[in-house]
C-alpha cells in the first residue's frame, strides 16, 4: 500500500477507490457481463435467423442441435462466469433496487406473449388439424410456454434476456419446421428474423467490448498478485 | 488536546487497521465476495487475512459463509448493515479530522 490519509502506512484514498473500481468491474461478471458469453450467443442468433430466413433443408439431427442452442449457450455462458471471468473466486455484483421490479416485468411480458402465441398455435391447430402439424406444434408450445421460467431463472441480466428469448423463439420455430410459414402470419416471422440480425450485431459488439475490459481487468489484477 | 489530534485518535480502531479497511472496502462493493479474490487483491497471506476477517467478524462488520464448491472447501464474505455504517462513519471522520488539520 502507498502513501498517506494519515500516516505513512494507510492506504491512501486514491487507492481505496482504485480498489473499489477494480471490485465493481470484477463483479459485473457475475450478472450484468458476461463478454464471450455474449459473443456467442449473438453469434447462434445470426446463424438460427439466418438459417429460417433462408429456408436451409435441416435434417432432423441439424434442427435437434440448433433447437438445443439456447440450452448450451445457458450452459456456456454460466460456465464463462464462473470458470474464466471471475478467475479469482466469486464477487457478486450488488443488487439494484429496480432490478427485481425489472425480472417481473420481463417474466411477465414473455408469459403474455408466450401465451398468446401459444393461443394462436393451437387455434391455427384446431381449424386444420393434422398429426404431422400437431407435432410441431406441440414442440412449438413447449419452448414457448419454457420462456417465462428460463427468463427468471436464467436470462436475469437485460441484454441476457434479449440473446435468450431471441434464441429460444428461434429455437422453436426451426425445431418445428416453422408452423406458421405459408401463412399470413409469415411477414411477422420475417420481422423477427431481420430483428434477430440487428440483436446478433449488438450482441456481439457488446460482448467484444466486455472481453476487451475483461482483459484489462486481468492484467491489473495480475499486476497486483506481482507486486505482492 | 487538539481537536485534530482528537479526531484522529477517535476513529474507530477496528476499521483504521490498513488490512481491516481494504477488506471492507472491497466487501462494500459487492453483495458477496470469495476468500480468494479478497487475498489476490488485498495482497495478504491467508492466515493473516483469515485474523482480520475473525477481527471484523468479532466486530459484527461481516458475516463469513463456509460452503463446498464440488469437492472444495470455499468461503464467501459479506458486509453487515453495522459494517457498512462503520465504513461510512470512519470516512466521515476521517475527512473531518484531516480538514481540521489544513
Amino acid at each position: 500500500m502507498g502513501d498517506a490519509i494519515g500516516e505513512h502506512f494507510q492506504p491512501s484514498l486514491k487507492e481505496l477507490s482504485e480498489l473499489e473500481k477494480l471490485t465493481r468491474a470484477y463483479g459485473k461478471f457475475s450478472r450484468d457481463a458476461v463478454g464471450l458469453g455474449h459473443v456467442l450467443g449473438g453469434g447462434l442468433v445470426f446463424l438460427s435467423a439466418y438459417l429460417l430466413g433462408h429456408h436451409v433443408h435441416l435434417g432432423v439431427f441439424g434442427r435437434l442441435l440448433l433447437g438445443a442452442g439456447p440450452f448450451a449457450w445457458i450452459l456456456g455462458k454460466e460456465w464463462l462466469r464462473g470458470h474464466y471471468y471471475q478467475f479469482s473466486g466469486r464477487v457478486q455484483q450488488p443488487k439494484r433496487v429496480w432490478e427485481d421490479v425489472l425480472l417481473a416485468m420481463l417474466t411477465g411480458v414473455t408469459e403474455s406473449i408466450s401465451l398468446t402465441t401459444t393461443g394462436f398455435v393451437v387455434h391455427g391447430l384446431l381449424q386444420d388439424f393434422s398429426w404431422r402439424l400437431a407435432l410441431s406444434s406441440l414442440v412449438y408450445a413447449a419452448l414457448l410456454l419454457a420462456m417465462p421460467f428460463m427468463v427468471w431463472r436464467y436470462l436475469r441480466a437485460p441484454y441476457e434476456f434479449v440473446v435468450g428469448v431471441a434464441l429460444l423463439a428461434l429455437a422453436a420455430l426451426l425445431l418445428s419446421g416453422s408452423p406458421l410459414a405459408g401463412t399470413p402470419r409469415a411477414a411477422v416471422v420475417l420481422g423477427f428474423l431481420q430483428v434477430s440480425n440487428v440483436v446478433a450485431l449488438v450482441m456481439v459488439l457488446v460482448g467484444f467490448v466486455e472481453h476487451m475490459e475483461f482483459l484489462k481487468l486481468r492484467r491489473k489484477m495480475r499486476a497486483l498478485k506481482e507486486a505482492a | 488536546m487538539r481537536a485534530d489530534l482528537e479526531g484522529f485518535l477517535s476513529l474507530d480502531r477496528v476499521v483504521h487497521e490498513p488490512a481491516r479497511l481494504v477488506i471492507l472496502t472491497v466487501l462494500a462493493q459487492a453483495e458477496e465476495v470469495e476468500f480468494r479474490f479478497l487475498e489476490r487483491v488485498s495482497g495478504l497471506t491467508k492466515g493473516n487475512l483469515s485474523s482480520h476477517i475473525s477481527r471484523l467478524e468479532e466486530a459484527g462488520y461481516l458475516a463469513v459463509k463456509k460452503f463446498f464448491r464440488g469437492k472444495l472447501p470455499a468461503t464467501s464474505l459479506k458486509i453487515t448493515r453495522s459494517g457498512r455504517s462503520a465504513l461510512k462513519g470512519y470516512r466521515e471522520q476521517l475527512n473531518r479530522a484531516l480538514q481540521r488539520r489544513g
